[in-house]
């Protein structure tokens, strides 16, 4: 759940801890309740609603500020550890925690006044162990939230709750959204009614199966889409293509069920992010490089997963997009330990690459080394490379 | 060279892609570009000489990268080895460099809050206002009045309606 994890990590799970020593305040000026509200806001921004909405407690200064704050986070699971919940539940139990969550989560959005924008509307609503569904008072959250207009929301359901949150796709204000649930529940089909997102600039699915109707009404409904992210995907769909759409991401996907077509549609994207896990390398790309379709537009690629072990060649990738500049390569995510091999194509010297980017996560130098010397094997000249880790 | 003159006088020579880190001295730049003396009027020198130690690491990391990556070999052997190790062990270094830059007592970070907010250097505000963030993190409220010095403002009526409307929250 690519933007949703991006997002919890940014804003809730650094690990900057300081140290005892900063804690004593040197008199007995309150300066925190006196920076401006915007600079409180974003402070409490970095908490968790759970843990925002405990602070009105500290002074009036503090209520108020809470009352508006822009991001609205919201995680059951967060809401059972602050309720000292641990062990697996009981269906029965579980479903009492669920109702306070609800309620928790209405409280909040009740408090507002309409005036008070909204920027951020997150809310899991499931955990590892969660088997009740309550999805009526998830209806009644989501379409809660819906009335102050966010310009980004991003929720993550179980199957139960799927139906109850498709008025998010018509919901005029959204400009990014980010729709998944949870792995065990992939294979459910996502088929909302309708779609109108007129400002809609970004959708990330996770876990979620994409088929050609969904598709369709999508992009039909959506006139300015320009990013697509599937993560953890089924895809059904025989073909994604799209007027608007710049930049595509299949992290993971599973595409034995898709048809040849959809290599072809790929072939028209100017920006692709491209994962594979190295277990489920089947359907798509079976056939092998000499019979992909040319990726004329392609100008940027990100790769990881499968696409970097010897099986495939990342350099025959690029050797089938005569107009790439910028080329990101994900060291993580594949458990396959081999070097790279020399493709068994055509060998094409591509004159320059403007920029190559490896994340290095967790590979070893010698790694790095023998990626470089790939990859200068087959690139005469390249702009810039960036290490990052 | 820029010079930037905090609010109590004192004047600091640095690059221009040092205090160009800050978006409002980027747009003065950019806007007239004979600028090259800026005085700073809710900055202290104490404040914005740590600023511009931020600033001045950042851009030397930066600049560090685009020179380590920069190869035009056409053989792709040897030669980029060292570079690579340089560059991997600067990105771990900053990371950790901000931690300890920002651990600092609470009326500096304020005032440091304060001055990334007036100067727009976002990286720095994002950094000052999480470890504010992080401070509240996890302590109750008692704990927090007694770190920041809040005053509770509330009567004991107002206190126990707050605490009802949320009864899970304060237990």
């Amino acid at each position: 759940m690519g933007q949703l994890l991006k997002f919890l990590r940014e804003r809730f799970q650094m690990e900057t801890r300081r140290s005892n020593n900063t804690s004593q305040p040197p008199d007995d000026i309150d300066r925190i309740s006196n920076l401006p509200e915007e600079l409180r806001v974003q402070i409490l921004s970095f908490l968790t609603t759970n843990e925002a909405m405990t602070r009105c407690l500290l002074s009036k200064t503090w209520k108020n500020t809470l009352a508006s704050v822009p991001i609205l986070f919201f995680s059951f699971g967060q809401f059972l550890l602050d309720n000292h919940v641990n062990n697996v539940l009981s269906g029965e139990i579980i479903r009492e925690y669920e109702d306070e969550f609800a309620k928790f989560v209405k409280s909040v959005l009740q408090k507002r006044k309409a005036s008070d924008a909204l920027s951020h509307f997150v809310l899991v609503s499931v955990t590892k162990n969660c088997v009740s569904c309550n999805s009526e008072a998830f209806k009644d959250c989501i379409l809660h939230a819906l009335e102050f207009k966010p310009r980004f929301l991003a929720v993550c359901f179980c199957k139960h709750h799927l139906p109850s949150s498709y008025e998010i796709f018509t919901c005029a204000s959204l400009h990014e959204v980010c729709f998944g649930s949870k792995l065990e529940d992939r294979d459910i089909e996502i088929a909302p009614n309708s779609v109108n997102l007129p400002r809609l600039k970004r959708l990330d699915l996770c876990n979620v199966t994409v088929n050609d109707d969904f598709l369709d009404k999508l992009f039909l409904g959506c006139p300015i889409i320009e990013e697509l992210f599937l993560d953890s995907c089924i895809l059904t769909a025989s073909r994604i293509s799209s007027g608007t759409l710049k930049r595509l991401g299949l992290l993971c996907c599973d595409f034995s069920r898709s048809g040849p077509e959809l290599l072809n549609s790929l072939s028209k994207f100017t920006r692709l992010t491209l994962t594979v896990p190295g277990t489920e390398v089947k359907g798509l790309f079976e056939k092998g490089v000499p019979h992909w379709p040319i990726f004329k537009n392609l100008k940027r690629l990100r790769l990881g997963g499968w696409c970097l072990n010897s099986n495939f060649s990342l350099v025959s990738f690029f050797l089938r997009s005569p107009n790439l500049e910028q080329l990101t390569l994900h060291g993580g995510q594949t458990q396959d330990k081999s070097n790279w091999e020399v493709p068994k194509v055509e060998m094409i010297q591509r004159e320059r690459l403007e920029k190559v980017n490896i994340m290095k996560q967790g590979r070893s130098a010698e790694w790095i080394d023998q990626l470089k010397k790939n990859l200068y094997a087959h690139v005469k000249t390249i702009g810039e490379i960036n290490i990052v880790l | 060279m820029i010079t930037l003159t905090s609010s109590d006088g004192v004047q600091f020579d640095v690059r221009e892609a040092v205090a160009k880190e800050s978006q409002i001295i980027r747009d003065m730049i950019q806007d007239d570009c004979v600028i090259t003396n800026i005085p700073l009027a809710n900055v202290n020198h104490k404040i914005l000489s740590i600023v511009l130690e931020y600033c001045q690491m950042h851009v030397d990391k930066t600049e560090m990268e685009v020179n380590a990556s920069k190869h035009q070999t056409t053989t792709g052997e040897g030669s980029s080895s060292v570079p690579v190790a340089l560059k991997v062990s600067s990105n771990k270094n900053l990371n950790d460099w901000d931690k300890e830059f920002i651990n600092v007592d609470l009326d500096t970070l304020y005032d440091l809050i304060l001055a990334a907010n007036y100067l727009n250097i976002s990286g720095l505000l994002n950094l000052t206002t999480q470890a504010a963030a992080d401070i509240i993190k996890g302590k109750t409220t008692e704990e927090i009045r007694a770190t920041f010095n809040i005053k509770n403002d509330f009567t004991p009526e107002e206190e126990a309606a707050i605490r009802k409307e949320n009864p899970w929250a304060f237990e």
